[in-house]
């Protein structure tokens, strides 16, 4: 443990000292503000439209972070041996591991909260100024909560980059492959709702129901979108729901970085 | 401080190393000796666990450092930050970091600036610090000189004898003759993943030097 704490500190340094990141963080503060201009266009309910823009953009800034900053660096320890100095400090490769993985979470806290703060700053703004264009009302908790529950799949999302990084031979290969998980856990989950509705469904021959459904179930739902959807259209999520989907993708993350400590011991790091 | 027994490993039906029997005791300075491929980088990684061996077994006794052949240090970070952060996790007094770099003469200047602004030499003297720092019992040096020019090579000699003085055990591979003699007690020429030779240094001479090479040359051209 002794080990693991200083390497968690010394990731945040490495990502934080980096330009792209100062650049990324001043990013973030501007961007809610920016999200007004079309917000205001939509005058029929600006409230809603402006926190599914908020919502889109924070999903964008994640996907920045996991993609142009997260997997270099993991990608780039194990590829081009950066590992072997933390490694034979000496350090056991699991908790390399896991203090890497802590680090770019912790890393990405900052990130996080200075969205959130301007994006609730923004909010306010809009709702003292446009009240007239309000129909649902959108409340500041409610959006942090939805943002909050939003860093759910990126978690297990970075879990799932280091199991790719455990086992790829470069960078090009993690993203190539991480880019496809992304995809795939992004963009099919949705559709199988939608094919699982009762109405479609009861004109779906059984075999493909049952297929579609097994798909559902063992394909992770990293999209967000029911969450995202029911916040920005201001309907309440039952603490069974939120309970739910946390421990569904805390669940991932496990699995991942499990499999990730698998495959990296098992590795030679030549 | 260093046992190795049978030490082997092999790639799908290639042995890159083969069958390696070596001990180091404190204070002794012990040379790999090979041509590129000969399998000294893969032996030593073997040793650390970082490459699982197929066959022996490697005891290290005491705290070690090692020294990658090409170390990526993370690039956004100060030479200073990365030596605080060893003796954070090695519980090593802070004020260690700052001698290490003294010792690889690296400025008060340079020590604070991002690692991606120094040069090749400059990230080997780093490097070099890291695994200084905290006084390692064992040292385990991958081509050490790699990137130094002529006045950096003996200044890093110089520290490595001191170091030795002291009773540091250091086992240094390289495919430079002329450094190797100069530090150490005995060298070990390899071929083929194999220990070839082992050749005890008298007086660190040039005459010894040209010999080890001629003797490098003949194991080197024998088929496998």
């Amino acid at each position: 443990m002794s080990r693991t704490l200083p390497l968690v500190t010394l990731t945040f340094r490495e990502i934080a000292s980096q330009r792209v990141y100062r650049i990324l963080l001043g990013v973030l503060l501007l961007v809610p503000w920016l999200m007004l201009i079309p917000a205001s266009l939509f005058m029929f309910d600006i409230g809603k439209v402006l926190i599914d823009l908020l919502f889109t953009a924070l999903h964008a800034s994640l996907l920045i972070f996991l993609f142009f900053m997260a997997a270099p660096l993991i990608a780039r320890d194990i590829e081009q041996g950066s590992c072997h100095i933390f490694l034979t400090l000496p350090m056991r490769r699991g908790r390399y591991l896991s203090a890497r993985f802590v680090g770019l979470i912790v890393a990405l806290m900052p990130l996080f909260a200075a969205y959130a703060l301007s994006a609730s700053l923004t909010l306010t703004f809009a709702e003292s100024h446009w009240a007239a264009f309000y129909v649902a009302p959108h409340s500041v908790p409610l959006f942090d909560y939805g943002a909050a529950l939003i860093l759910m799949p990126y978690l297990a999302l970075t879990a799932v980059l280091f199991l790719i990084a455990a086992a790829a031979t470069g960078l090009p290969e993690t993203m190539v492959f991480l880019f496809s998980v992304w995809l795939l856990c992004w963009s099919l989950p949705p559709v199988l709702g939608a094919l699982l509705q009762a109405e479609v469904a009861a004109k779906t021959p059984t075999w493909i129901g049952t297929l579609l459904q097994t798909v559902n179930q063992l394909l992770p739902d990293l999209s967000s979108s029911r969450i995202s959807l029911y916040l920005a259209h201001g309907k309440k999520l039952g603490i069974e729901a939120v309970a739910g989907y946390c421990l569904q993708h805390l669940a991932y993350a496990l699995l991942a970085m499990m499999l990730a400590v698998i495959l990296f011991k098992r590795r030679d790091l030549t | 401080m260093l046992k190795v027994v049978e030490l082997g490993k092999r790639y799908a039906e290639h042995w890159a190393v083969r069958d390696v029997h070596l001990e180091i005791a404190a204070g002794e300075a012990v040379g790999l000796l090979g041509a590129n491929g000969a399998g000294k980088s893969t032996l030593i990684k073997s040793m650390l666990g970082l490459v699982h061996a197929t066959t022996g077994s490697a005891e290290l006794n005491g705290p070690y450092a090692y020294l990658p052949e090409q170390p990526q240090l993370p690039p956004s970070l100060s030479a200073l930050s990365l030596l605080r952060f060893k003796c954070r996790a090695n519980h090593i007094p802070p004020d260690q970091a700052s001698a290490a770099l003294a010792e690889v003469r690296l400025s008060d200047a340079d020590i604070v600036r991002p690692l991606r602004q120094y040069s090749k030499g400059m990230r080997q003297r780093a490097s070099l610090a890291f695994t200084l720092c905290g006084d390692p019992g064992l040292m385990l040096l991958d081509e050490p000189m790699s990137g130094l020019d002529a006045l950096g090579r003996a200044q890093m000699l110089d520290v490595f004898k001191r170091r030795k003085e002291r009773g540091t055990a250091i086992l240094m591979s390289s495919h430079i003759v002329s450094d190797m003699v100069q530090l150490c007690d005995r060298v070990l020429i390899m071929a083929h993943g194999r220990i070839c030779e082992s050749v005890t240094i008298v007086d660190h001479s040039l005459a010894e030097a040209k010999a080890l090479e001629s003797r490098l040359a003949d194991w080197t051209e024998q088929q496998p």
